[in-house]
Protein backbone atom coordinates (compact mmCIF):
# COMPACT_ATOMS: atom_id res chain seq x y z
CA UNK A 1 0.00 0.00 0.00
CA UNK A 2 1.40 3.35 -0.96
CA UNK A 3 1.26 6.74 0.59
CA UNK A 4 -0.49 9.39 -1.42
CA UNK A 5 0.52 12.99 -0.67
CA UNK A 6 -2.90 14.58 -0.57
CA UNK A 7 -2.89 18.32 -0.64
CA UNK A 8 -5.00 18.52 2.52
CA UNK A 9 -2.35 16.54 4.35
CA UNK A 10 0.25 19.06 3.33
CA UNK A 11 -1.98 21.93 4.38
CA UNK A 12 -2.88 20.18 7.62
CA UNK A 13 0.65 20.61 8.82
CA UNK A 14 3.96 19.48 7.49
CA UNK A 15 5.22 18.27 10.82
CA UNK A 16 2.32 15.90 11.29
CA UNK A 17 2.49 14.42 7.84
CA UNK A 18 4.91 11.64 8.51
CA UNK A 19 2.79 10.36 11.34
CA UNK A 20 -0.44 10.54 9.38
CA UNK A 21 1.15 8.80 6.49
CA UNK A 22 2.66 6.16 8.72
CA UNK A 23 -0.70 5.31 10.24
CA UNK A 24 -2.49 5.48 6.93
CA UNK A 25 -0.07 3.04 5.43
CA UNK A 26 -1.03 0.27 7.82
CA UNK A 27 -3.09 -2.34 6.02
CA UNK A 28 -5.48 -2.64 8.96
CA UNK A 29 -6.88 0.85 8.36
CA UNK A 30 -10.10 -0.65 6.99
CA UNK A 31 -11.13 -1.64 10.51
CA UNK A 32 -12.30 1.46 12.39
CA UNK A 33 -11.43 -0.01 15.77
CA UNK A 34 -7.93 -0.94 14.79
CA UNK A 35 -7.37 2.31 12.91
CA UNK A 36 -7.03 3.93 16.32
CA UNK A 37 -4.05 1.74 17.16
CA UNK A 38 -0.67 3.37 17.06
CA UNK A 39 2.38 1.94 15.40
CA UNK A 40 4.61 0.65 18.19
CA UNK A 41 8.31 1.11 17.78
CA UNK A 42 10.44 -0.31 20.61
CA UNK A 43 14.14 0.42 20.96
CA UNK A 44 16.46 -1.52 23.26
CA UNK A 45 19.60 0.25 24.46
CA UNK A 46 20.11 3.92 25.24
CA UNK A 47 23.55 4.65 23.82
CA UNK A 48 24.67 6.50 20.72
CA UNK A 49 22.66 4.10 18.56
CA UNK A 50 19.48 3.52 20.58
CA UNK A 51 18.93 7.04 21.88
CA UNK A 52 19.45 8.51 18.40
CA UNK A 53 17.14 5.90 16.89
CA UNK A 54 14.39 6.77 19.38
CA UNK A 55 14.81 10.45 18.69
CA UNK A 56 14.71 10.16 14.91
CA UNK A 57 11.90 7.61 14.77
CA UNK A 58 9.81 9.94 16.91
CA UNK A 59 10.64 12.85 14.63
CA UNK A 60 9.88 11.00 11.41
CA UNK A 61 6.77 9.33 12.84
CA UNK A 62 5.40 11.75 15.45
CA UNK A 63 2.18 9.78 15.87
CA UNK A 64 3.93 6.49 16.53
CA UNK A 65 4.39 5.17 20.04
CA UNK A 66 8.15 5.13 20.63
CA UNK A 67 9.53 3.30 23.67
CA UNK A 68 13.17 3.17 24.74
CA UNK A 69 14.24 0.40 27.12
CA UNK A 70 17.42 1.16 29.04
CA UNK A 71 18.20 0.02 32.58
CA UNK A 72 20.52 2.87 33.50
CA UNK A 73 19.12 6.29 34.35
CA UNK A 74 22.15 7.97 32.83
CA UNK A 75 24.30 6.84 29.95
CA UNK A 76 28.09 7.00 30.34
CA UNK A 77 29.76 7.66 27.00
CA UNK A 78 32.83 5.68 25.95
CA UNK A 79 34.28 8.31 23.58
CA UNK A 80 36.47 10.64 25.66
CA UNK A 81 36.46 8.22 28.61
CA UNK A 82 40.18 7.59 28.06
CA UNK A 83 40.67 11.19 29.17
CA UNK A 84 38.92 10.26 32.43
CA UNK A 85 41.31 7.35 32.93
CA UNK A 86 44.25 9.72 32.45
CA UNK A 87 42.81 12.17 35.00
CA UNK A 88 42.07 14.84 32.41
CA UNK A 89 38.27 14.80 32.54
CA UNK A 90 35.52 14.03 35.01
CA UNK A 91 33.27 11.00 34.60
CA UNK A 92 30.29 13.32 35.03
CA UNK A 93 31.22 15.04 31.76
CA UNK A 94 30.62 11.66 30.11
CA UNK A 95 27.11 11.19 31.45
CA UNK A 96 23.82 11.95 29.71
CA UNK A 97 20.24 11.52 30.85
CA UNK A 98 17.09 10.85 28.89
CA UNK A 99 15.11 13.99 29.79
CA UNK A 100 15.54 15.29 26.24
CA UNK A 101 13.98 12.14 24.80
CA UNK A 102 11.10 12.18 27.28
CA UNK A 103 10.43 15.82 26.40
CA UNK A 104 9.62 14.92 22.80
CA UNK A 105 7.19 12.19 23.80
CA UNK A 106 9.39 9.10 23.92
CA UNK A 107 8.53 6.62 26.66
CA UNK A 108 11.70 5.68 28.52
CA UNK A 109 11.48 2.49 30.59
CA UNK A 110 14.27 2.03 33.15
CA UNK A 111 14.50 -1.72 32.95
CA UNK A 112 16.39 -4.48 31.18
CA UNK A 113 15.05 -6.22 28.09
CA UNK A 114 15.29 -9.86 29.18
CA UNK A 115 13.87 -11.63 26.16
CA UNK A 116 12.46 -11.11 22.69
CA UNK A 117 9.85 -13.28 20.98
CA UNK A 118 10.48 -12.51 17.33
CA UNK A 119 7.50 -14.55 16.11
CA UNK A 120 5.09 -12.97 18.59
CA UNK A 121 6.76 -9.54 18.31
CA UNK A 122 7.09 -8.99 22.03
CA UNK A 123 9.83 -7.90 24.42
CA UNK A 124 9.84 -9.18 28.00
CA UNK A 125 11.29 -6.84 30.60
CA UNK A 126 13.10 -7.63 33.83
CA UNK A 127 9.92 -6.69 35.69
CA UNK A 128 8.04 -9.42 33.80
CA UNK A 129 6.07 -6.86 31.78
CA UNK A 130 5.62 -7.70 28.10
CA UNK A 131 5.68 -5.04 25.39
CA UNK A 132 4.34 -5.57 21.86
CA UNK A 133 6.08 -4.03 18.89
CA UNK A 134 5.55 -3.51 15.20
CA UNK A 135 9.24 -2.74 14.72
CA UNK A 136 12.03 -3.48 17.19
CA UNK A 137 15.41 -1.74 17.03
CA UNK A 138 18.18 -3.39 19.05
CA UNK A 139 21.18 -1.28 19.94
CA UNK A 140 22.64 -3.48 22.69
CA UNK A 141 26.31 -2.58 22.33
CA UNK A 142 28.80 -5.17 23.44
CA UNK A 143 29.07 -7.79 26.13
CA UNK A 144 32.29 -9.36 27.34
CA UNK A 145 32.99 -12.96 26.37
CA UNK A 146 33.71 -14.02 29.93
CA UNK A 147 36.11 -16.92 30.05
CA UNK A 148 37.23 -16.56 26.42
CA UNK A 149 40.52 -15.34 27.83
CA UNK A 150 41.58 -17.92 30.41
CA UNK A 151 41.24 -16.56 33.93
CA UNK A 152 39.23 -13.49 32.95
CA UNK A 153 35.78 -13.63 34.50
CA UNK A 154 33.59 -11.06 36.21
CA UNK A 155 35.47 -11.42 39.49
CA UNK A 156 38.80 -10.88 37.72
CA UNK A 157 37.39 -7.72 36.11
CA UNK A 158 37.01 -6.16 39.55
CA UNK A 159 40.78 -6.54 40.01
CA UNK A 160 41.96 -6.17 36.41
CA UNK A 161 39.39 -3.76 34.95
CA UNK A 162 38.50 -3.82 31.27
CA UNK A 163 36.99 -0.33 31.33
CA UNK A 164 35.55 -1.14 27.90
CA UNK A 165 32.06 -0.16 29.02
CA UNK A 166 32.32 3.31 30.47
CA UNK A 167 31.16 3.79 34.06
CA UNK A 168 32.35 2.15 37.29
CA UNK A 169 35.04 0.24 35.38
CA UNK A 170 36.43 3.53 34.08
CA UNK A 171 36.61 4.94 37.61
CA UNK A 172 38.20 1.75 38.92
CA UNK A 173 41.02 1.87 36.40
CA UNK A 174 41.56 5.56 37.13
CA UNK A 175 41.73 4.88 40.88
CA UNK A 176 44.21 2.06 40.40
CA UNK A 177 46.50 4.28 38.33
CA UNK A 178 46.31 7.00 40.96
CA UNK A 179 47.05 4.57 43.78
CA UNK A 180 50.01 2.97 42.01
CA UNK A 181 53.38 4.06 43.44
CA UNK A 182 55.85 5.62 41.05
CA UNK A 183 58.06 2.97 39.49
CA UNK A 184 55.12 0.66 38.82
CA UNK A 185 54.28 -1.32 35.72
CA UNK A 186 50.94 -0.92 33.96
CA UNK A 187 50.02 -3.68 31.53
CA UNK A 188 47.28 -3.48 28.91
CA UNK A 189 46.07 -6.51 26.98
CA UNK A 190 44.44 -5.92 23.57
CA UNK A 191 42.38 -8.55 21.69
CA UNK A 192 42.07 -9.38 18.00
CA UNK A 193 39.36 -7.68 15.94
CA UNK A 194 36.46 -7.26 15.96
CA UNK A 195 35.96 -5.26 19.10
CA UNK A 196 34.37 -1.94 20.07
CA UNK A 197 36.36 1.14 18.98
CA UNK A 198 39.34 -0.22 16.98
CA UNK A 199 41.74 2.65 17.84
CA UNK A 200 40.50 2.92 21.45
CA UNK A 201 43.22 0.81 23.10
CA UNK A 202 45.94 2.90 21.48
CA UNK A 203 44.38 6.21 22.44
CA UNK A 204 44.15 4.86 25.98
CA UNK A 205 47.77 3.73 25.88
CA UNK A 206 48.80 7.20 24.74
CA UNK A 207 46.93 8.97 27.51
CA UNK A 208 48.03 6.55 30.25
CA UNK A 209 51.63 7.05 29.04
CA UNK A 210 51.08 10.80 29.25
CA UNK A 211 49.90 10.40 32.85
CA UNK A 212 52.90 8.27 33.76
CA UNK A 213 55.39 10.59 32.07
CA UNK A 214 54.03 13.68 33.80
CA UNK A 215 52.99 12.24 37.20
CA UNK A 216 54.90 9.00 37.76
CA UNK A 217 57.96 9.23 35.54
CA UNK A 218 59.69 6.10 36.86
CA UNK A 219 56.68 4.02 35.76
CA UNK A 220 55.98 2.30 32.46
CA UNK A 221 53.10 0.99 30.34
CA UNK A 222 53.49 -2.26 28.39
CA UNK A 223 50.85 -2.99 25.74
CA UNK A 224 50.51 -6.68 24.95
CA UNK A 225 48.67 -7.00 21.64
CA UNK A 226 47.12 -10.01 19.93
CA UNK A 227 47.63 -8.23 16.59
CA UNK A 228 50.54 -6.93 14.55
CA UNK A 229 48.51 -4.23 12.85
CA UNK A 230 46.03 -1.80 14.30
CA UNK A 231 43.96 1.27 13.51
CA UNK A 232 45.92 4.51 12.93
CA UNK A 233 49.10 2.54 13.61
CA UNK A 234 51.66 4.80 11.86
CA UNK A 235 50.23 7.86 13.60
CA UNK A 236 50.27 6.26 17.03
CA UNK A 237 53.78 4.89 16.56
CA UNK A 238 54.96 8.33 15.47
CA UNK A 239 53.40 9.97 18.54
CA UNK A 240 54.73 7.32 20.92
CA UNK A 241 58.27 7.72 19.59
CA UNK A 242 58.03 11.47 20.01
CA UNK A 243 56.25 11.70 23.35
CA UNK A 244 56.58 8.45 25.27
CA UNK A 245 59.84 6.69 24.31
CA UNK A 246 60.57 5.82 27.95
CA UNK A 247 57.01 5.21 29.11
CA UNK A 248 55.24 3.05 26.53
CA UNK A 249 56.31 -0.26 25.05
CA UNK A 250 54.05 -1.97 22.50
CA UNK A 251 54.55 -5.69 21.86
CA UNK A 252 52.70 -7.12 18.85
CA UNK A 253 51.64 -10.68 18.11
CA UNK A 254 54.82 -11.51 16.18
CA UNK A 255 56.85 -10.65 19.26
CA UNK A 256 54.61 -12.86 21.38
CA UNK A 257 52.39 -10.05 22.63
CA UNK A 258 49.20 -12.11 22.56
CA UNK A 259 47.95 -12.73 26.09
CA UNK A 260 46.64 -16.27 26.52
CA UNK A 261 45.75 -16.24 30.21
CA UNK A 262 45.55 -13.96 33.22
CA UNK A 263 45.76 -14.61 36.94
CA UNK A 264 44.04 -11.85 38.86
CA UNK A 265 45.22 -13.17 42.26
CA UNK A 266 48.85 -13.09 41.19
CA UNK A 267 48.35 -9.98 39.01
CA UNK A 268 50.03 -11.71 36.09
CA UNK A 269 49.33 -11.91 32.36
CA UNK A 270 50.85 -14.73 30.33
CA UNK A 271 51.77 -14.96 26.68
CA UNK A 272 53.17 -18.03 24.90
CA UNK A 273 56.66 -17.23 26.18
CA UNK A 274 56.49 -14.85 29.12
CA UNK A 275 54.58 -14.03 32.24
CA UNK A 276 54.28 -10.34 33.04
CA UNK A 277 53.68 -9.06 36.56
CA UNK A 278 51.51 -5.94 36.69
CA UNK A 279 50.89 -3.30 39.31
CA UNK A 280 47.86 -2.21 37.31
CA UNK A 281 46.36 -4.46 34.63
CA UNK A 282 43.87 -3.27 32.04
CA UNK A 283 42.53 -6.32 30.24
CA UNK A 284 40.54 -5.46 27.12
CA UNK A 285 38.87 -8.84 26.57
CA UNK A 286 37.23 -10.52 23.57
CA UNK A 287 33.70 -9.24 22.99
CA UNK A 288 30.36 -10.08 21.37
CA UNK A 289 27.03 -8.39 20.71
CA UNK A 290 25.01 -7.50 23.80
CA UNK A 291 23.25 -10.53 25.29
CA UNK A 292 19.73 -9.56 24.18
CA UNK A 293 20.85 -10.05 20.57
CA UNK A 294 21.33 -13.75 21.27
CA UNK A 295 17.96 -14.01 23.02
CA UNK A 296 16.30 -12.33 20.04
CA UNK A 297 17.97 -14.71 17.61
CA UNK A 298 19.68 -11.95 15.64
CA UNK A 299 23.29 -12.93 16.46
CA UNK A 300 25.03 -15.56 14.35
CA UNK A 301 27.77 -18.04 15.28
CA UNK A 302 30.33 -15.21 15.40
CA UNK A 303 28.45 -13.62 18.29
CA UNK A 304 27.68 -10.52 16.19
CA UNK A 305 24.58 -9.56 14.19
CA UNK A 306 24.31 -9.79 10.40
CA UNK A 307 22.26 -6.95 8.93
CA UNK A 308 21.11 -5.53 5.63
CA UNK A 309 23.16 -2.31 5.51
CA UNK A 310 20.46 -0.41 3.61
CA UNK A 311 17.99 -0.34 6.52
CA UNK A 312 19.85 -2.30 9.24
CA UNK A 313 17.17 -4.97 9.35
CA UNK A 314 18.34 -8.27 10.79
CA UNK A 315 18.95 -10.91 8.14
CA UNK A 316 17.86 -13.52 10.69
CA UNK A 317 14.54 -12.23 12.09
CA UNK A 318 11.66 -10.18 10.66
CA UNK A 319 10.77 -6.73 11.99
CA UNK A 320 13.96 -6.52 14.08
CA UNK A 321 16.72 -4.06 13.25
CA UNK A 322 20.20 -4.00 14.79
CA UNK A 323 22.47 -0.96 14.90
CA UNK A 324 25.77 0.01 16.47
CA UNK A 325 28.61 -2.07 17.88
CA UNK A 326 26.54 -5.28 17.85
CA UNK A 327 26.34 -5.39 14.06
CA UNK A 328 28.54 -7.00 11.44
CA UNK A 329 29.13 -3.86 9.39
CA UNK A 330 32.84 -4.01 8.51
CA UNK A 331 34.55 -2.09 7.04
CA UNK A 332 32.39 0.39 8.96
CA UNK A 333 33.95 0.33 12.45
CA UNK A 334 32.25 -0.16 15.78
CA UNK A 335 32.20 3.51 16.76
CA UNK A 336 29.81 6.06 18.25
CA UNK A 337 29.70 7.91 14.94
CA UNK A 338 28.76 4.70 13.12
CA UNK A 339 26.07 3.83 15.66
CA UNK A 340 24.55 7.32 15.49
CA UNK A 341 24.48 7.35 11.67
CA UNK A 342 23.13 3.81 11.46
CA UNK A 343 20.39 4.84 13.90
CA UNK A 344 19.35 7.81 11.77
CA UNK A 345 19.31 5.83 8.55
CA UNK A 346 17.45 2.93 10.19
CA UNK A 347 14.81 5.36 11.50
CA UNK A 348 14.44 6.95 8.07
CA UNK A 349 14.03 3.61 6.32
CA UNK A 350 11.49 2.35 8.87
CA UNK A 351 9.46 5.53 8.38
CA UNK A 352 9.61 5.07 4.61
CA UNK A 353 8.58 1.44 4.85
CA UNK A 354 5.59 2.31 7.02
CA UNK A 355 4.60 4.87 4.39
CA UNK A 356 4.84 2.24 1.67
CA UNK A 357 7.96 3.77 0.18
CA UNK A 358 11.06 2.01 -1.05
CA UNK A 359 14.22 2.30 1.04
CA UNK A 360 16.27 5.37 0.19
CA UNK A 361 19.64 4.60 -1.41
CA UNK A 362 22.37 5.52 1.06
CA UNK A 363 26.07 6.12 1.44
CA UNK A 364 27.55 5.72 4.91
CA UNK A 365 30.59 7.27 6.51
CA UNK A 366 32.58 7.35 9.71
CA UNK A 367 34.96 9.71 11.45
CA UNK A 368 36.88 8.83 14.61
CA UNK A 369 39.30 11.05 16.47
CA UNK A 370 41.89 9.72 18.93
CA UNK A 371 43.98 11.76 21.30
CA UNK A 372 47.72 11.06 21.24
CA UNK A 373 48.44 13.71 23.89
CA UNK A 374 45.92 15.87 25.80
CA UNK A 375 46.33 18.58 23.13
CA UNK A 376 46.86 16.55 19.98
CA UNK A 377 44.59 14.17 18.09
CA UNK A 378 44.62 12.07 14.94
CA UNK A 379 41.68 10.88 12.89
CA UNK A 380 40.49 8.15 10.57
CA UNK A 381 37.63 8.54 8.12
CA UNK A 382 35.80 6.23 5.77
CA UNK A 383 33.02 6.43 3.20
CA UNK A 384 31.06 3.25 2.52
CA UNK A 385 28.74 2.13 -0.25
CA UNK A 386 26.24 -0.64 0.38
CA UNK A 387 25.57 -1.91 -3.11
CA UNK A 388 24.42 -5.50 -3.22
CA UNK A 389 23.77 -5.63 0.51
CA UNK A 390 27.43 -5.37 1.49
CA UNK A 391 29.29 -2.41 2.90
CA UNK A 392 32.53 -1.55 1.13
CA UNK A 393 34.90 1.40 1.29
CA UNK A 394 34.56 3.85 -1.57
CA UNK A 395 37.82 3.76 -3.48
CA UNK A 396 40.04 6.81 -3.11
CA UNK A 397 38.17 8.10 -0.06
CA UNK A 398 38.84 8.08 3.65
CA UNK A 399 42.08 7.37 5.41
CA UNK A 400 44.26 8.82 8.13
CA UNK A 401 45.50 12.22 9.23
CA UNK A 402 48.85 13.04 7.62
CA UNK A 403 52.06 11.70 9.15
CA UNK A 404 54.66 14.29 10.14
CA UNK A 405 52.14 17.11 9.82
CA UNK A 406 52.59 20.86 9.68
CA UNK A 407 52.48 22.61 13.05
CA UNK A 408 48.97 22.95 14.37
CA UNK A 409 47.38 20.02 12.52
CA UNK A 410 47.23 17.72 15.56
CA UNK A 411 45.97 20.54 17.79
CA UNK A 412 43.29 21.42 15.22
CA UNK A 413 42.07 17.83 15.20
CA UNK A 414 41.99 17.83 19.01
CA UNK A 415 39.69 20.87 18.83
CA UNK A 416 37.57 19.11 16.20
CA UNK A 417 37.31 16.07 18.45
CA UNK A 418 35.90 18.21 21.23
CA UNK A 419 33.40 19.90 18.90
CA UNK A 420 32.38 16.51 17.52
CA UNK A 421 31.70 15.12 21.02
CA UNK A 422 29.55 18.12 21.84
CA UNK A 423 27.53 17.85 18.63
CA UNK A 424 26.96 14.10 18.62
CA UNK A 425 25.93 13.96 22.28
CA UNK A 426 23.61 16.93 21.76
CA UNK A 427 22.05 15.32 18.70
CA UNK A 428 21.71 11.93 20.38
CA UNK A 429 20.52 12.85 23.86
CA UNK A 430 19.15 16.37 23.31
CA UNK B 1 14.78 20.72 19.60
CA UNK B 2 16.60 23.62 17.99
CA UNK B 3 15.86 24.67 14.41
CA UNK B 4 19.33 23.51 13.48
CA UNK B 5 18.69 20.08 14.91
CA UNK B 6 15.42 19.92 13.07
CA UNK B 7 17.20 20.73 9.85
CA UNK B 8 18.70 17.31 9.78
CA UNK B 9 15.44 15.55 10.42
CA UNK B 10 12.98 17.46 8.29
CA UNK B 11 12.52 14.73 5.70
CA UNK B 12 8.78 14.70 5.74
CA UNK B 13 8.51 18.46 5.58
CA UNK B 14 10.92 18.79 2.70
CA UNK B 15 9.57 15.99 0.57
CA UNK B 16 6.01 17.09 1.27
CA UNK B 17 6.83 20.65 0.23
CA UNK B 18 8.39 19.25 -2.91
CA UNK B 19 5.34 17.17 -3.69
CA UNK B 20 3.11 20.17 -3.07
CA UNK B 21 5.03 22.44 -5.41
CA UNK B 22 5.04 19.77 -8.08
CA UNK B 23 1.31 19.30 -7.92
CA UNK B 24 0.94 23.07 -7.93
CA UNK B 25 2.89 23.25 -11.18
CA UNK B 26 0.71 20.70 -12.86
CA UNK B 27 -2.77 22.09 -12.28
CA UNK B 28 -5.37 19.87 -13.85
CA UNK B 29 -3.05 16.88 -13.90
CA UNK B 30 -3.96 14.59 -11.04
CA UNK B 31 -1.29 12.02 -11.80
CA UNK B 32 1.04 13.67 -9.33
CA UNK B 33 -1.25 12.58 -6.52
CA UNK B 34 -1.55 8.93 -7.40
CA UNK B 35 0.07 6.42 -5.10
CA UNK B 36 2.42 5.34 -7.87
CA UNK B 37 3.70 8.89 -8.19
CA UNK B 38 4.34 9.15 -4.44
CA UNK B 39 6.30 5.90 -4.33
CA UNK B 40 8.26 6.80 -7.41
CA UNK B 41 11.75 8.20 -7.12
CA UNK B 42 11.36 10.70 -9.95
CA UNK B 43 14.33 13.06 -10.39
CA UNK B 44 13.26 16.06 -8.27
CA UNK B 45 12.19 13.87 -5.36
CA UNK B 46 15.17 11.59 -5.50
CA UNK B 47 17.56 14.55 -5.47
CA UNK B 48 15.89 15.88 -2.32
CA UNK B 49 15.94 12.43 -0.75
CA UNK B 50 19.59 12.03 -1.70
CA UNK B 51 20.51 15.33 -0.10
CA UNK B 52 18.52 14.47 2.96
CA UNK B 53 20.06 11.05 3.54
CA UNK B 54 23.57 12.41 2.96
CA UNK B 55 22.92 15.25 5.41
CA UNK B 56 22.38 12.68 8.17
CA UNK B 57 26.11 12.00 7.96
CA UNK B 58 27.00 15.71 8.11
CA UNK B 59 24.99 16.23 11.28
CA UNK B 60 27.13 13.68 13.12
CA UNK B 61 29.72 16.46 13.46
CA UNK B 62 28.23 19.73 12.18
CA UNK B 63 25.56 21.84 13.78
CA UNK B 64 27.00 22.46 17.20
CA UNK B 65 28.51 25.62 18.53
CA UNK B 66 32.19 26.42 18.35
CA UNK B 67 34.68 27.27 15.66
CA UNK B 68 36.55 23.99 15.30
CA UNK B 69 33.82 22.41 13.18
CA UNK B 70 32.00 25.09 11.19
CA UNK B 71 28.27 25.17 10.75
CA UNK B 72 26.81 25.41 7.25
CA UNK B 73 23.62 27.12 8.23
CA UNK B 74 24.53 30.60 7.10
CA UNK B 75 26.11 29.62 3.78
CA UNK B 76 24.32 29.89 0.45
CA UNK B 77 24.04 26.87 -1.81
CA UNK B 78 26.67 27.92 -4.34
CA UNK B 79 29.26 28.69 -1.66
CA UNK B 80 28.72 25.41 0.17
CA UNK B 81 28.80 23.39 -3.04
CA UNK B 82 32.01 25.11 -4.17
CA UNK B 83 33.67 24.44 -0.80
CA UNK B 84 32.71 20.78 -0.81
CA UNK B 85 33.92 20.35 -4.40
CA UNK B 86 37.19 22.05 -3.51
CA UNK B 87 37.73 19.48 -0.75
CA UNK B 88 37.03 16.69 -3.23
CA UNK B 89 39.37 17.94 -5.95
CA UNK B 90 42.30 19.22 -3.83
CA UNK B 91 44.67 16.27 -4.23
CA UNK B 92 47.02 17.54 -1.51
CA UNK B 93 44.32 18.10 1.11
CA UNK B 94 44.57 16.04 4.27
CA UNK B 95 41.75 17.24 6.53
CA UNK B 96 38.82 15.06 7.56
CA UNK B 97 36.65 16.88 5.00
CA UNK B 98 39.12 16.28 2.15
CA UNK B 99 39.19 12.58 2.95
CA UNK B 100 35.42 12.34 3.21
CA UNK B 101 34.48 14.35 0.13
CA UNK B 102 36.58 12.07 -2.10
CA UNK B 103 33.93 9.41 -1.43
CA UNK B 104 31.08 11.39 -3.01
CA UNK B 105 30.38 12.30 -6.62
CA UNK B 106 29.46 15.75 -7.93
CA UNK B 107 25.74 14.97 -7.96
CA UNK B 108 25.88 13.90 -4.30
CA UNK B 109 27.66 17.11 -3.39
CA UNK B 110 25.13 19.22 -5.30
CA UNK B 111 22.24 17.40 -3.61
CA UNK B 112 23.55 17.79 -0.11
CA UNK B 113 24.51 21.43 -0.64
CA UNK B 114 21.02 22.18 -1.92
CA UNK B 115 19.41 20.32 0.96
CA UNK B 116 21.50 21.89 3.68
CA UNK B 117 20.98 25.44 2.44
CA UNK B 118 17.27 25.15 1.65
CA UNK B 119 15.11 27.50 3.73
CA UNK B 120 13.97 26.04 7.05
CA UNK B 121 10.50 24.51 7.02
CA UNK B 122 7.94 25.20 9.68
Amino acid sequence: MNWSPKRRDVLAGLAGLAGLAGTAALPLLASPAIAQAQTNIVIVGGGFGGAAAARFVKTYLPNASVTLIEPQARYTACPFSNLVIAGLRSLEAQQFGYEGLKAIGIKVIGDRAEDVDAAGRTVTLGSGDVLSYDKLILSPGIDIRWGALEGYDEAAASIMPHAWKAGPQTSLLRQQLEAMPDGGTVIMSVPTAPYRCPPGPYERASLIAHYLRTQKPASKLIVLDAKDEFSKQPLFLEAWAEHYPDHLEWIGASDFGRVISVDSAAMTLSTDFDTYKADVANVIPPQKAGEIAVRAGVADQTGWCPINPVDFSSTLQPDIYVIGDATIAAPMPKSAFSANLQAKLCALQIARELKGEKPAPTILANTCYSYVTPDAAVSITGVYSNDGGRLSSVEGSGGLSPAGPAPGVRAAEAAEAEAWFEQITQQTFG
Amino acid sequence: MSPKALKSISIAATSAAMAFSLSGCSAGDTSAETPARAADTSPPDSAVLRGQTLALTCSGCHGGSGDAIPDYQDLDRATLEARLLAYKTDADGTTVMHRLMRGYDEADIASVATYLTAPEEG
